[in-house]
C-alpha cells in the first residue's frame, strides 16, 4: 500500500541559499499567497502559484539536506492519519495553524507549533511519539534559530489492508438508508412539484435516507416563494440538503426557521422609502434605469465554476453585505431577480440566515422580490 | 424481447427526437439543457448497441427515458447492448442531478422496463420491484450501477465498506470510472492500494493541504502510470489496405490484477503480447503473467528511493516468482533517463541481479502530475 512519511529537516539560516534560490525568499512568498488565498479572491491562479512555490521550497529542500549536514526526522507513515484526524475534528484551526503545511520559517515555530501542541491535545493524541518527535524536534530548531520544512517521502509499505468480513458488510451495505419507491405523480405544476419535491426530501432526511432536492432548471421565481413557504412553515427547524443538475452539492439550506412577522410590524416599516435593487449586474440592461444598484457584480459570480460554488460565492458575498446594511439602518428593498438559480439560492440562504439573527428585533429589513413577465413585475411574498 | 411494432414505433419517435434536436440545437447551435429531450446512438463502427432518448423530469426529480431500443448483437458478449444502454442511463441519472430513480414512458415497451434491462438485472441478481410500472428505483439503481462497473470482488467490498462508513457513495465511484475519470484498473489502484481513497476519489484536499494533496498527487500519478501500460498492452492495431488502424471495440484479452500490497499490477492474456518499453524483445505468453511494481518517481526520487523499491521488488519475488512462467518489471517514468549514468548502471546491475526488468514508460512526472491534476479536478467537479 502506498503511504507518505513526513520528514522534519531543520535548515539553518546560512544554508537556505542554493542554486541562486533563497529558500526564505520562497517561504515569504508562499506566506502571502496563503494570506490570499483566505480572501478567496482569483482562488485557481493563486493555488497554481502556491502550488509551484511549494515544489521549489520542496526541490530546494531536498538539495539542502542531501548537501549539508542536517539535523531530520522522519514522522513514520501513521502521521498523515493523525493529520487527518485532526482536519476532521477541527477544520478551521487546523487551517489558521497550518497544521498541513509543508515549510515553517524561523520566526513562525514558536507560535505553530503552540497551535499543534494545542490542537493535538484536544484531539487526544498529545501523547502519541509522532507527536512528541515532532514537538521536540521544532523546539530544538526554534534554540537553534532554524527554519523547518516538512518534507513528504512516498513508500510502500507492503502493508496487507485487513480483510473485509464480505457476508457481515454486505448485510450492513443492504441496510444502508436508500430509498426504494417511486415517484407516482408527475403532473403537478412547478409549484406544486417543487414544494412536493421538498416534502419528499424531508421525509426521507428524516429517515436518514440521503436525499437532496435539485433545483436546477426551476425557474427563480418558483425557488423563492417556495422556499419563502417552508422558511416560513412552522415545523422542525432543519437544513435542507440541496443539489444541482451538474452533480454540485451546496450549502444545506435552513427551513422551518422563521415566524412570520405581525401585520402591524410590517406596516410600521411602509413609512420607510423603497429601495430598487437589482439581484445581479450585466444581466438585463433595461433594469439599469430602474434599479439604484445591483447586488451582485456579474464579474464577481459568474466565474464559470460549479452551481454549488457559485451558490457559495453569492452566500458569501451577501453574509458580508447583510450586516453592513444592518449597520446601515432600516431598509425596504424591491430586489429585482434576473435569474441564475445558484445565484438566487445562496442570496435567500444568507437572507434567512440573516432574518433569523434579527428574529427578536423589531423588523429592520423587508425584501420584496420582484419577478418578470413580459411586460412587468410582480411582487413575491415580503421577506422580513 | 419487444414486439417488431414496438421497435418499428421506437424507432419512429427517434427519428422524431432527432428532427427535434436538429432543429431546436444544432440548427440554432446551441446546446440542451438536462430538462431537454436528447437523442443518443450508442454504436461501435456500424453495429448500433442502443438508440436512447432521455431528458432529466424537473418535476418529479428522475431520468426519464421516452425511446430505448436495444440490440444484442451477436458477435459482441450477452446483453451488450443492454449493458451500453443501462451504463449510459444510470451515468446520466446521476450526472443529471436526480434521484437515480429511472422511469421510462409508454413508448419504451409500453410503459414497462425494456426486455434486455431486466435480463442484465436477473444476471446481476438485482430484483426489479417496478417492472410493468416502467421504474427503476435509486436502491435497485444503486444495486445495478455497482454491478455494472465491474470492480472486483475486493474493490466491490472496499467501495461498500466505504459507503457503510459514509465516506463516499458507490454511485460516485461507479460514475467516475465509467463517465471516464479514472479506468477500471485505475481506480482498482486507487481504491485498494491506499489508505483514504475517498479522498482521492473526492479531491478532497485543495493545494494548501499540501501534505495531503501531495499525497493524494502522488497516489494519482501511480495509478495513471499504471494504467498507461494496460492502455499499452490492450491496444490492437489492425492494418486496412496496408494503413494501420486502431479499433475502438477490439482490445487484446488481458486480465489485469493488482496487488495492493506491493503496488503492482498482474497481467495475463490467452494470447501472444510483445511486452513494450523495455531493453529486450519479450513476449507474454498463454500462461504466463507478468507482474509490474508501479512506481511514479522522478529522476531524484529514482536514486533516493531504489534501494527500499529493491526490497519491495525482493518481497514481491518472493510472493510471485516460483516458476520461470513470471516475469517481474519495475515500470518508472522516463525521467529515468536523467539519471547519471553511473547509477543507472547500479541500478541495472541490481536489478538483473534479481532478475527483474526495468520498463521505462514514455510518460514523464511532469506529465504524469499534470494529467493527475486534471482528473482531481475532475473528480472535484463530478457530483458528490
Amino acid at each position: 500500500m502506498m503511504k507518505t512519511t513526513i520528514w522534519l529537516v531543520a535548515i539553518p539560516d546560512e544554508a537556505c541559499v542554493m542554486e541562486r534560490l533563497d529558500l526564505r525568499t520562497l517561504m515569504n512568498r508562499a506566506l502571502k499567497i496563503e494570506q490570499r488565498l483566505k480572501k478567496k479572491v482569483d482562488e485557481e491562479a493563486e493555488q497554481r502559484r502556491y502550488q509551484i512555490l511549494c515544489d521549489r521550497i520542496e526541490y530546494l529542500g531536498n538539495q539542502i539536506s542531501i548537501s549539508e549536514t542536517i539535523e531530520s526526522v522522519s514522522l513514520g507513515t501513521d502521521y498523515l492519519d493523525l493529520l487527518l484526524r485532526i482536519q476532521k475534528q477541527y477544520p478551521e484551526e487546523c487551517l489558521s495553524a497550518r497544521l498541513l503545511a509543508n515549510f515553517c520559517p524561523a520566526h513562525l515555530l514558536e507560535k505553530q507549533i503552540e497551535a499543534f501542541e494545542s490542537l493535538t491535545k484536544r484531539a487526544g493524541i498529545g501523547e502519541q511519539k509522532e507527536v512528541r518527535d515532532k514537538t521536540g524536534f521544532y523546539r530544538r530548531a526554534i534554540k537553534s534559530g532554524c527554519h523547518v520544512l516538512e518534507l513528504p517521502e512516498f513508500i510502500s509499505d507492503e502493508e496487507e489492508a485487513g480483510d473485509l468480513v464480505a457476508g457481515d458488510l454486505h448485510q450492513k451495505f443492504l441496510s444502508l438508508p436508500m430509498n426504494d419507491q417511486i415517484t407516482t405523480s408527475n403532473n403537478a405544476n412547478a409549484f406544486i412539484a417543487l414544494r412536493n419535491q421538498i416534502k419528499a426530501v424531508i421525509a426521507q432526511v428524516e429517515k436518514g435516507i440521503p436525499a437532496a432536492v435539485n433545483v436546477s432548471d426551476i425557474a427563480h421565481n418558483v425557488i423563492t416563494e417556495i422556499l419563502h413557504e417552508f422558511v416560513y412553515k412552522s415545523g422542525k427547524p432543519m437544513y435542507l440538503p440541496v443539489v444541482y443538475g451538474d452533480g454540485s452539492k451546496a450549502r444545506p439550506f435552513p427551513i422551518h426557521c422563521l415566524k412570520p412577522r405581525k401585520d402591524n410590524a410590517i406596516k410600521a416599516l411602509s413609512v420607510y422609502p423603497l429601495l430598487n435593487v437589482g439581484m445581479m449586474s450585466g444581466r438585463h440592461h433595461e433594469l439599469d434605469d430602474l434599479i439604484k444598484f445591483y447586488f451582485y457584480r456579474n464579474q464577481e459570480i459568474s466565474t464559470g465554476k460549479t452551481a454549488a460554488e457559485t451558490d457559495e460565492t453569492a452566500y458569501r458575498k451577501a453574509k458580508e453585505i447583510f450586516p453592513v446594511i444592518h449597520r446601515e439602518g432600516i431598509f425596504r428593498i424591491a430586489f429585482y431577480q434576473t435569474g441564475f438559480q445558484p445565484v438566487v439560492m445562496g442570496f435567500y440562504r444568507a437572507l434567512t440566515e440573516e432574518l433569523i439573527k434579527r428574529e427578536k428585533l423589531p423588523p429592520q429589513l423587508e425584501l420584496i422580490p420582484q419577478y418578470y413577465f413580459g411586460d412587468y413585475y410582480e411582487n413575491g411574498k415580503t421577506w422580513a | 424481447m419487444p414486439t417488431s411494432e414496438e421497435v418499428l414505433d421506437g424507432l419512429e419517435i427517434f427519428k422524431k427526437h432527432v428532427k427535434e434536436y436538429g432543429d431546436n440545437f444544432r440548427k440554432r447551435n446551441k446546446l440542451p439543457k438536462n430538462y431537454d429531450f436528447r437523442p443518443y446512438r450508442w454504436c461501435s463502427r456500424d453495429i448500433v448497441f442502443s438508440l436512447l432518448v432521455v431528458r432529466h423530469n424537473r418535476r418529479g426529480n428522475y431520468l426519464e427515458v421516452d425511446v430505448c431500443l436495444i440490440a444484442n448483437p451477436p458477435q459482441y458478449v450477452e446483453n451488450s447492448g443492454a449493458r451500453v444502454a443501462l451504463g449510459f442511463l444510470l451515468s446520466e441519472a446521476y450526472k443529471c442531478g436526480g434521484t437515480m430513480e429511472i422511469v421510462f414512458s409508454k413508448n419504451v415497451e409500453g410503459g414497462r422496463v425494456p426486455a434486455y434491462i431486466c435480463d442484465l438485472a436477473i444476471d446481476m441478481g438485482v430484483k426489479l420491484k417496478y417492472v410493468f410500472e416502467g421504474h427503476i428505483t435509486p436502491l435497485e439503481a444503486r444495486l445495478l450501477y455497482l454491478g455494472l462497473a465491474g470492480f472486483s470482488e475486493k474493490a466491490k467490498n472496499k467501495i461498500m465498506k466505504m459507503a457503510v462508513d459514509g465516506l463516499i457513495s458507490p454511485e460516485r465511484v461507479c460514475f467516475l470510472m465509467m463517465g471516464g475519470v479514472w479506468s477500471l484498473p485505475e481506480a482498482e489502484s486507487i481504491i485498494l492500494g491506499t489508505g483514504h481513497p475517498e479522498r482521492t476519489l473526492q479531491s478532497m484536499s485543495e493545494p494548501e493541504d499540501r501534505h495531503l494533496f501531495l499525497n493524494d498527487l502522488m497516489v494519482s500519478s501511480t495509478a495513471i502510470l499504471g494504467g498507461a501500460l494496460d492502455r499499452k498492452l490492450l491496444r490492437v492495431e489492425l492494418t486496412d489496405n496496408g494503413k494501420i488502424i486502431e479499433s475502438e471495440d477490439y482490445e487484446s484479452p488481458l486480465s489485469i490484477e493488482f496487488d495492493p500490497v506491493f503496488f503492482a499490477k498482474i497481467y495475463r492474456s490467452d494470447t501472444e503480447l510483445i511486452i513494450p518499453w523495455i531493453n529486450e524483445n519479450h513476449l507474454l505468453s498463454s500462461g504466463m503473467q507478468m507482474v509490474v511494481m508501479v512506481r511514479a518517481r522522478s529522476d531524484s526520487e529514482v536514486q533516493k528511493y531504489f534501494l527500499k523499491d529493491l526490497d519491495g521488488l525482493k518481497k514481491l519475488i518472493a510472493k510471485y516468482r516460483k516458476d520461470q512462467t513470471t516475469m517481474i518489471f519495475y515500470l518508472i517514468p522516463r525521467d529515468y533517463e536523467d539519471v547519471p549514468q553511473s547509477v543507472k548502471e547500479k541500478i541495472q546491475e541490481q536489478l538483473d541481479g534479481e532478475g527483474v526488468y526495468l520498463m521505462i514508460a514514455p510518460e514523464s512526472m511532469a506529465s504524469l502530475n499534470k494529467e493527475a491534476i486534471h482528473r482531481l479536478e475532475t473528480g472535484r467537479r463530478t457530483r458528490q
